[in-house]
């Protein structure tokens, strides 16, 4: 077993995975929009994982809440996965409806005693309904979510001592959350239980301007991977004992295809450094 | 209990249409019963199985050949023509690749490609044992199974029709007509009913890559040939929803790879013509004449 490379799975570039498949390790398939909904979908992903190791990864389930998640979503997950057969499936730690209301984006949770508490109950129900736990993955965010008591680093550690589910590490998330409020995305890497990080999220983003004037970095999976998140990769590498897969995330502004091969070359080759330092300590 | 053999003509017409569809949904329902409910993995990023098992050998050529243009390794050299671009043969083809270059080391015409019996035969070689093995396509178990259905189906129907005819002659009955053409129609769906060309998996693969490819379908238009893994996402395209959906494919490979007609004889070229224009339709007349052979007629027809 090796380290593993791959890329989320996009419509758009279906043909070109399937045609550089022999440099492409895995894919990850997002199920919200037509995997989720459509039986004949559903089949075409069942076939798509034959070909290719597949994982599922959930936006909708907003886990990371006080309310209960929906029975009907997950029963949803429970047919696909049931149908699929992916090799894991993720989730993100984070609320996305509330009162009726359906938020646009993943929303960070208050980090509280409560939103644990909370999240670790609805983490079982998911792991109940679907035959697996999920990976749960960090979420950037441009606000340090209001009424926290905590750090998104011990809000994250206290989670895991409650929960059987392991982690989906997004560098990228962290990076952006380090830029946004000053920490060092390296530290919190060092203080997560490695033996508990299973996949890896790349991405990249940009720099925007909020209302007050303030700069901020948002994760918006448009841009290349910046250098940094390959450092944090390289970390990973060395800290994390087992073999992981890392994810290459882009879901617009597509650059030439190879232009994305090139991104997972670098990502193997950060990682393979990692995994040099750690031989060598 | 009512002999069906002493209804009336009409009554027995019905029931003979009954027993004919119901004889249709039998065979339909069991002939993929034999078949292997799954497969292990299918031929989803071979661009050349994709196109044999949507459309045979031919298929898997012009498929070929489009992959080759769109590496620039074959050269379209006038609308009916190709010719390999280079001399020798590049490593790592396909195949079929390897020999539609060879084939086009001077200019050929394109549509004999695809009758070309070497390629061919070396096209199903490559592709149709994996196929087979893989359940999309029917091995000699599943081909048995469908013959017996198929003489089952026949023996019944046939032999319904044999005796009521029989009967009907017995008593001085001549008008038997509609009874022998709907013996015969239900003679003819039978055929295809059990004569599929692929099996359910093979169908059902099928479906699932015109799903996961649709978006490269409605891309077509940005896609652009390459030397590189480009010309491998044209060659899918192709591969799962045929040459026109390739980028001005619908024009030119149509035109590339269509049979040449053979000459009519000047007094077929006048009927059709005559015949056009008669009804006033010029599009019809460039239709019935595309092909070459009736140029000079229709352009009368034309004017």
């Amino acid at each position: 077993m090796t380290d593993r490379v791959g890329l989320t799975w996009h419509p758009q570039l279906a043909a070109a995975i399937l045609a550089s498949r022999e440099r492409i390790d895995l894919v990850e398939v997002i199920p919200e929009g037509v995997f989720l909904e459509s039986r004949r979908a559903q089949r075409a992903l069942r076939t798509l994982a034959r070909e290719v190791p597949v994982s599922i990864h959930g936006v909708s389930l907003g886990l990371a809440s006080t309310r209960p998640v929906d029975d009907w979503r997950l029963d949803q997950f429970a047919r696909l996965v049931d149908c699929v057969r992916p090799e894991c499936w993720s989730e993100h730690l984070a609320f996305v409806r509330g009162e009726g209301v359906e938020l646009p984006h993943l929303a960070a949770p208050a980090r509280t005693a409560t939103t644990i508490d909370a999240t670790a109950v609805n983490l079982a129900r998911a792991a109940r309904a679907v035959g697996a736990f999920p990976l749960v993955e960090n979420v950037a965010t441009l606000i340090d979510p209001p009424g926290s008591e905590v750090s998104e680093q011990v809000w994250l550690n206290q989670l895991l001592a409650t929960t059987s589910a392991d982690v989906l590490l997004d560098l990228h998330n962290l990076y952006a959350n380090g830029v946004n409020f000053g920490f060092d995305p390296a530290e919190v890497l060092r203080a997560i239980p490695a033996d508990r990080i299973r996949v890896i999220h790349l991405a990249g983003g940009t720099t925007v301007q909020a209302s007050t004037g303030e700069q901020r970095w948002l994760d918006d999976h448009r841009h290349d991977v910046p250098d940094p998140v390959y450092a944090l990769l390289e970390d990973v590498g060395e800290l994390v004992p087992h073999p992981v897969d890392v994810v290459l995330e882009r879901d617009g502004a597509f650059p030439p295809f190879a232009e994305l091969l090139v991104q997972l070359d670098r990502a193997r080759a950060a990682l393979r450094a990692g995994r040099a330092r750690r031989a060598s300590s | 209990m009512v002999n069906p053999f002493d209804l009336r003509g009409p009554e027995f017409l019905v029931f003979y249409f009954v027993l004919g569809v119901a004889a249709t949904a039998a065979v339909l329902a069991l002939r993929h019963r034999g078949e292997p409910p799954g497969l292990s993995a299918g031929p989803l990023t071979d661009y050349l199985k994709i196109a044999y098992l949507r459309g045979g050998s031919a298929e898997a050529i012009r498929v070929a050949s489009v992959a080759l243009m769109a590496r620039g390794l074959l050269e379209v050299v006038d609308a009916h023509h190709l010719k390999a671009a280079t001399a020798s043969v590049p490593t790592g083809l396909h195949l079929i690749e390897a020999h539609v270059m060879q084939a086009c080391r001077a200019p050929v015409r394109a549509s004999g490609l695809l009758d070309d019996t070497t390629l061919n035969t070396i096209a199903a070689n490559d592709c149709e044992p994996q196929l087979i093995r893989a359940g999309l396509l029917p091995d000699d178990r599943i081909k048995a199974t469908w013959r017996y259905l198929r003489v089952v189906a026949f023996l019944l129907l046939g032999s319904v029709a044999v005796l009521k005819l029989g009967v009907a002659l017995s008593r001085g009955r001549t008008n038997i007509v509609f009874l022998v053409v709907l013996s015969a129609i239900f003679g003819v769906i039978v055929h295809f009913v059990t004569n599929p060309v692929r099996t359910a998996a093979g169908n059902a693969m099928l479906a699932d890559l015109r799903t996961l490819f649709a978006a490269l379908e409605r891309r077509a238009g940005v896609l652009r040939p390459g030397p590189d893994k480009r010309g491998n996402e044209l060659a899918l395209l192709a591969a799962v929803f045929g040459a026109g959906a390739v980028p001005g494919g619908a024009v030119l490979l149509e035109r590339l790879f269509r049979k040449p007609q053979r000459p009519r004889s000047a007094s077929s070229c006048g009927s059709t013509s005559g015949s056009s224009c008669g009804s006033g339709s010029g599009s019809s007349c460039g239709s019935s004449c595309g092909g070459g052979g009736c140029g000079g007629g229709c352009g009368g027809c034309g004017s």
